[in-house]
């Protein structure tokens, strides 16, 4: 019997293509429409493969459904809803659909149930999330979207090597299992997902294409990247030891660099960087409440920082404002968006009644062993940092007095996208239970007990009061326009500046080392030419040269002669 | 680093009160209800407030470390 097998991610794709030729009045709700369709695949089918085909001999599964991907699909696909709210804003028809796909493609790679179909559904994800950046009017988009396609190939690359010699290994079974990151297949898809998630020194594609991407895109990049590989480290790598260190690595770079950034866009994708590197490390530590605690906070991270995106995007959108310093004024001209970015950045700082909270607490639950007490400390100390730079800080500074600035409040659709998105997290922190149902792992938790509310109020408010202390005597400074550099100063900016003068300057070394042997070797050619030319007429009439003749023939015949 | 003129509209104030309420209804349950002791020293009661107030001065710091060593220039990398 023939049977029809549609991954809900397919449904995205499809509408993707649909937009490419849709009037602009339609393609937000083809969005919409999408997002439900695939929601009620995700909702409506059992756990389970469906159904299995072989493509070119190799076994692929095109849906497989369990708790895992279940609640990664809804995150996305209910992401996905407010952001085709939030994209009705704009013209830019390009972009609706880049979107789309990414989004299939990240659904895709959720619900598929082989290596070789993972493989083709995150390449997907990463060529739309290369068209995003394309298709941004920011100046530098262009070799921005280069630089994510070669680090995306280079992903690629390594998944496809991976995935060969997996197949080689398993005599062509593509099924997801555990693999082993000591192997050469497993190190090479183990590396391929490190650059997924932003691992330390691969962490600067995230924050150079978010903050290059358009309002919308740079929402749908920071939601559909990089969770997508949390997700498949769940799958495939869980319990890996090494990944506890890599996602403390994250967790630090991404703290550092949040609070040394004046550029806010910037700075959320390094905090994204930071909460990234909790689920990473818990997934490291691989106990059933620490992976539970990981897949919840993916969901409510990959929620926070898409509201925060959306928040700044709209007042890049309208005011072209992206950095702290530029902020001056904003919250008078822009009175909704400066609130709506208040409570998402509160969200995104884990503040008890948002989504983070709750599961940050089992995160901190997971973690809260002797032996794993830096790991605890860190993620305590994530939500502190977090709400200083992300909540605090802008705000401070777009109240700062400032005359009547020329720009009003965000499109209307950008806020109410943005403020669905905030909403769905402050909802799921008041009521936790149905986020908790979701997790594979059962989960009776209460994270408003008063042990767990109360040091996490001390800790906010204290980093409140502390930062607003050092403020008041000016120590903490106002504004940070300072030129930050990270990894990727190395290939771009004042080092890679550097390095391409030190360029230059080698080669034009090297062309007049060349020019000089050239001309060396020209007039020795000439000098043995005209030797030669005298030789062959021994009879010229130049003493001299006879002379030279047999003095050379002489110091021949003695070397000869000593030698011998 | 720019002389920055102060929050308008007493929004300092504003979050001076909230982080100060938050801050003490925190450290009030903790002291207050008498839970147990953590597992380390940084899950006692007080602890959580330490590193709170911590973290806010590691950022300035870093801030400000920042903008020592790369000075005031255009964008970042």
């Amino acid at each position: 019997m023939f049977e029809v097998v549609l991954n809900p991610g397919f449904v995205p794709i499809l509408a993707g293509l649909i937009v490419l030729a849709a009037p602009r009045i339609v393609r937000g709700p083809i969005m919409a429409i999408a997002a439900l369709a695939a929601l009620w695949l995700l909702l409506e089918n059992d756990f389970g493969a469906a159904a299995t085909m072989r493509q070119m001999g190799v076994e692929t599964v095109p849906l497989d459904l369990d708790a895992l991907n279940r609640i990664f699909g809804i995150a996305m696909l209910i992401l996905l809803i407010a952001m085709a709210i939030y994209a009705g804003a704009r013209r830019n028809r390009y972009e609706d659909a880049a979107i789309l796909m990414l989004a299939g493609g990240a659904v895709s790679a959720l619900f598929v149930g082989d290596l070789v179909s993972l493989v083709a559904a995150v390449a997907l994800s990463g060529l739309a999330a290369a068209w995003i950046v394309f298709a941004s009017p920011l100046e530098g988009a262009r070799f921005a979207g280069v630089r994510l396609l070669i680090w995306h190939g280079l992903e690629g690359l390594l998944f496809l090597i991976g995935v060969a010699l997996h197949l080689t290994a398993t005599a062509g079974n593509s099924k997801f299992v555990r693999l082993d990151a000591g192997s050469i297949s497993g190190a090479c898809m183990f590396a391929a997902l490190l650059l997924r998630i932003g691992a330390p020194f691969a962490h600067v594609w995230l924050k150079d294409v978010i903050s290059h991407a358009s309002a919308a895109g740079g929402a749908a990049l920071s939601a559909f990247s990089t969770m997508l590989g949390v997700y498949a480290l769940a799958r495939l790598f869980p319990a890996e030891p090494v990944l506890a260190p890599i996602g403390a690595a994250m967790i630090v770079v991404g703290l550092v660099f949040a609070a040394i950034t004046d550029d806010l866009r910037r700075a959320g994708a390094y905090a994204l960087t930071a909460q990234t590197g909790i689920c990473v490390a818990l997934i490291g530590e691989g106990s059933p409440l620490s992976l539970a605690a990981a897949e919840g906070h993916a969901f409510a991270t990959l929620l926070a920082f898409a509201a925060l995106q959306m928040t700044l995007g709209a007042m890049l959108e309208r005011a072209g404002v992206r950095r702290v310093s530029e902020l001056t004024g904003v919250a008078r001209a822009m009175p909704i968006t400066s609130f709506l970015h208040f409570a998402a950045a509160l969200a995104c700082a884990a503040t008890p009644g948002f989504a983070l909270y709750a599961t940050q607490a089992v995160a901190l639950e997971a973690t809260a062993h002797w032996e794993q007490r830096w790991l605890w400390l860190l993620i305590a100390l994530t939500s502190a940092v977090l709400f200083v730079v992300l909540a605090l800080r802008p705000t401070l500074a777009a109240h700062r007095a400032a005359p009547p600035r020329p720009f009003h409040e965000a499109p209307f659709p950008m806020m109410l996208g943005s403020a669905l998105a905030t909403f769905l997290c402050f909802t799921i922190g008041l009521a936790p239970n149905w986020l908790y149902a979701l997790m594979p792992t059962a989960l009776a938790f209460q994270p408003y007990e008063i042990e767990r509310l109360a040091p996490q109020l001390a800790m906010l408010g204290a980093a409140g009061l502390a930062y607003l202390a050092l403020r008041g005597v000016g120590l903490a400074p106002a504004s940070l326009p300072a030129r930050t550099l990270d990894v990727d100063a190395f290939y771009r900016g004042p080092v890679a500046s550097a390095g391409q003068w030190a360029g230059v300057l080698l080669l034009r070394a090297y062309g007049a080392w060349q020019a000089a042997v050239t001309r060396a070797g020209y007039a020795a050619g000439r000098t043995l030419d005209r030797l030669s030319r005298l030789w062959d007429r021994p009879f010229a009439p130049v003493r001299m040269t006879a002379a030279t003749q047999f003095l050379v023939i002489g110091a021949f015949l003695l070397t000869i002669l000593l030698f011998r | 680093m720019s002389k920055a003129a102060p929050p308008r509209g007493g929004v300092a104030g504003l979050a001076l009160l909230f982080c100060f309420t938050a801050a003490a209804l925190g450290l009030a349950f903790e002291f207050g209800l008498g839970a147990p002791g953590g597992f380390w020293i940084g899950a006692q009661p007080g602890a959580a407030a330490i590193i709170g107030a911590g973290a806010a001065i590691a950022c300035a710091l870093a801030a400000r470390l920042a903008h020592l060593v790369f000075g005031k220039r255009d964008g970042d990398v």
